[in-house]
């Protein structure tokens, strides 16, 4: 799969300290996007799972990974990622995603990603909301949904 | 017949002046009398002629002096010319830095502004300086100091006062009535309100008598057992609340030491399992949570949070308190915490072990019990550590360590001298030498003190510490990599402080003082830096940047993660029982993550780091008082004015007061969290 970069140790993007993976392309195009550089498809590195896991288990701090972008759910091969999270979760991590979609839009093979998303920040980053005290997210559309209780929910309004 | 003299005006010539200078200098020699030195007069006149400077006089008497064969004389007339000459340049040298100090005051500390009495307290002690260097300390001690080896701190108060003190609070509002002000004395406090008022008072009086921190040890012990015994009513919340504001407010608005500098206030907390101290303790955090006035973040006082397994951590009586110090931690950088679950505590009653300002610890005595209320630090004097491996023999890189070492015994022996020459001047002033501070009987073992006994007694129940600095720099100059790259650097590094802890250690034992390991903050040592620079050359690694690093720490420049720095500087901390602390560098305020600092702090625990601080920016903007990271606009209100809050040395401070030395190593400053 193909990455734009990785930030370890992170306090920014979720709860605890995060490996942070930022996986390269976007098709969303946010006005004033923090990483226009990781839209491009084909701009960034390919990896593979096990150079990733090798990273995630060497921060020795580090308490869950983050999906980050670029948009992990716009990806080519989403299988990959979807292969590296039932990695990650094995290995007793929590995975915090940012999603350039709501989370009712999701569809496919990004509804079995999902299955192993803890916290996902959804919706698009929309520059005129845009505040910066928020927590983990950008603009005040974005929001943290904790999977766990948004199922609960889901069940009960079905 | 005129003479020129050296600032180049002309004055009638007199010869008696020249008789008077020969007969001074006979006075020592023996080898003329009067009838001579008039003699010898003459024939320097006979060779003078109009219009002469003073300086072509001085040298014809030198030529006949030699000439007619009083040569002891005239040796001795020689160096009678070189001492005035070195008193003129020092007097000239004086007045030109204090020329300079009524135009802009220095910036070396946190808390120091520029007010007329800021003036006038710098010039004092660059007189002080000046004094000690003419003629108070041996002069092979001042060459060492002048030549950037070692550095006596506040040397300006070198003959006059001690460092620091812990306040016993508790026994003061007890009996306060016992203590007299300088007219009169007050009554002990009924109210918390009161109690924390009279405690700023108390705490403003002892700083004037010091030149370092005070510290109020244990507060909420304090509060809880003047409630439990009595001495103060059982107070409602409001109260509580207001009596923190109070002492919050006192402690950031209050100069002293002459109008000119905001008292170095610590206070440790976060023990007190009883209802008052913890409701304190939960007042204290939250009212400094919210800031000055305009919701301004405090820099004084100090916050130390006090760590124990069994009452801090999730699951312990007070990890609510734990828990809420460090969400206020992760907005207002303090307070910092103290984790006496490290080894090396266990020796020590958890009450007894304090941290005084940014990292001073006083703990353990050989005069006496070990306990923390009324003792401090004495004074440190710092070995700069690189100009030492920059002298040693062998290339850079490749030098001799046996020779470092031979080195570094000559100049812990000469710290060794100085300490013992500054402490004994000390310890023979008067109690009315120190007059609330020893008058009083506020320190340990003062009590019996009469106004014209000598401090001895009490003085020595303090410590006498020996830091050093740069610890990175020297393995970089002995071998090449500094201990945040290789193990064989590591290994060095911890041998030199191991070495450093040793040789305090035996001297504890020899003199029967407390000599203590100080881990010297180093980020003001700019001058260091570039006297070693000129004399050694520029140096990757060593020189070339304008700071050394802090005492053990790894190079802040270095790109190293969280739990590797923890890991390698814990195993330091042992080793300097004067103090230290560790930083790790986020790039904003880890404001909605304090699961990611606690995670942090249990690794700290794991390695051994004592104590400890997180740092990163904290920008305020003056308009909206928003409080954050701001890139050039406020996010909040589009204001492009902002005050920049850094820690520097241990202390918070505004970027634009803090000297240029002090820039560069936050500059540089790698944040751990990064994307690579």
């Amino acid at each position: 799969m193909e990455i734009a970069g990785i930030r370890t140790e992170s306090f920014e993007d979720g709860i605890g300290i995060r490996v942070v993976i930022y996986f390269q392309g976007c098709t969303h195009y946010c006005y004033n996007c923090q990483n226009p550089h990781t839209w491009g498809f084909g701009e960034g590195k390919e990896v593979n799972i096990q150079y990733l896991l090798n990273i995630i288990e060497q921060d020795e701090l580090a308490t869950g990974v983050t999906f980050s972008g670029g948009c992990p759910f716009c990806a080519k091969n989403l299988d990959e990622i979807i292969s590296l999270a039932k990695e990650i979760k094995k290995r007793n991590y929590n995975i915090w995603a940012y999603c350039g979609e709501n989370i009712e839009d999701l569809q496919g093979e990004q509804l079995e990603l999902l299955q192993y998303i803890d916290v996902l920040i959804d919706g698009q980053y929309v520059d005129e909301l845009r505040d910066d005290t928020l927590a983990f997210r950008g603009s005040s559309n974005q929001r943290v949904i904790d999977i766990k209780d948004y199922n609960t929910m889901k069940g009960e309004a079905i | 017949m005129l003479v020129i003299k050296r600032n180049g005006s002309k004055v009638e010539f007199d010869s008696y002046k020249i008789t008077i200078a020969i007969l001074s200098a006979f006075n020592e020699t023996k080898e003329g009398n009067h009838e001579v030195a008039q003699n010898l007069t003459q024939k320097v006149i006979s060779k003078i002629e109009d219009n002469i400077h003073v300086e072509k006089i001085q040298d014809i008497v030198e030529e006949t002096l030699m000439q007619e064969g009083f040569l002891k004389t005239a040796k001795n007339y020689i160096l009678y010319r070189e001492e005035h000459k070195q008193q003129r340049e020092f007097e000239s040298n004086l007045m030109k830095r204090i020329a300079k100090l009524s135009k802009e005051t220095n910036r070396d500390n946190a808390n120091i502004n520029h007010s007329p009495a800021s003036k006038m307290y710098q010039i004092g002690g660059t007189a002080s300086k000046a004094y000690y260097n003419s003629g108070l300390l041996p002069k092979h001690l001042v060459k060492l100091c002048s030549e950037g080896d070692i550095h006596p701190h506040d040397y300006d108060y070198y003959d006059k006062t001690f460092n620091c003190i812990s306040i016993p609070l508790t026994k003061m509002l007890k009996n306060l009535i016992d203590y007299e002000f300088e007219y009169g004395s007050v009554r002990s406090p009924k109210r918390i309100e009161s109690a924390m008022s009279l405690a700023s008072i108390i705490l403003q009086r002892i700083s004037n008598d010091i030149f370092g921190g005070t510290m109020f040890p244990n507060i909420d012990m304090t509060v809880e057992t003047l409630i439990d015994e009595g001495y103060i009513e059982v107070p409602d919340d409001k109260s509580i609340e207001r009596s923190v504001q109070s002492l919050l407010y006192n402690l950031a608005t209050m100069p002293t030491r002459a109008g000119n500098q905001l008292p170095f206030s610590s206070i440790t907390f976060g023990l007190e399992q009883g209802e008052y101290g913890r409701k304190f303790t939960k007042a204290l955090l939250t009212e400094f949570n919210k800031g000055m006035g305009k919701g301004e973040t405090f820099i004084f006082p100090n916050l130390i949070y006090k760590c124990l397994k069994d009452i801090s951590w999730q699951g312990s009586p007070n990890d609510d308190l734990y828990d809420l110090a460090v969400e206020v931690s992760c907005h207002r950088m303090n307070p910092t915490f103290n984790f006496l679950d490290c080894e090396y505590y266990k020796q020590f009653s958890p009450k007894e072990v304090n941290v005084m300002g940014c990292r001073t610890h006083v703990i353990g005595n050989v005069n006496g019990e070990s306990v923390s209320e009324g003792r401090g630090n004495i004074f440190p004097t710092t070995i700069n550590l690189p100009r030492i491996a920059l002298k040693t023999k062998g290339i850079i890189g490749d030098k001799d360590i046996k020779d470092f070492y031979k080195k570094l015994d000559k100049i812990l022996d000469s710290v060794k001298e100085l300490s013992t020459h500054r402490y004994n001047i000390l310890a023979n002033l008067k109690a009315n030498d120190i007059p609330f501070v020893m008058g009083q009987h506020v320190y340990y073992k003062s009590d019996d003190l009469k106004p014209e006994d000598t401090i001895e007694e009490a003085l020595k129940q303090g410590t006498i510490s020996i830091g050093f600095m740069g610890i990175a720099e020297t393995c970089k100059a002995l071998i090449g990599t500094h201990h945040g790259e290789s193990d064989k650097a590591l290994q060095l590094a911890l041998d030199i402080n191991k070495y450093i802890k040793d040789y305090c250690d035996a001297l504890t034992l020899e003199t029967h003082l407390n000599w203590t390991a100080y881990a010297t903050p180093a980020e003001s040592t700019v001058n260091k830096v570039i006297k070693d620079r000129k004399d050694y050359g520029l140096i990757e690694g060593v020189t070339d940047r304008d700071y050394y690093t802090n005492s053990f720490h790894v190079p802040v420049y270095y790109p190293i993660s969280i739990a590797r720095k923890i890991t390698i500087e814990g195993q330091f901390h042992p080793f300097n029982n004067a103090g230290r602390i560790s930083y790790i560098e986020l790039s904003a305020p880890p404001i909605h993550n304090k699961e990611g600092v606690k995670i942090v702090h249990q690794h700290m625990v794991k390695s051994g780091v004592g104590y400890a601080g997180i740092n990163f920016p904290i920008d305020e903007c003056k308009s909206c008082n928003y409080s954050g990271v701001i890139k050039d606009v406020c996010p909040k209100c589009g204001g492009t004015e902002y005050k920049k809050i850094r820690r520097v040395s241990g202390y918070l401070g505004f970027e634009e007061r803090i000297n240029e030395s002090k820039e560069a190593e936050i500059n540089d400053r790698f944040k751990h969290d990064t994307v690579n």
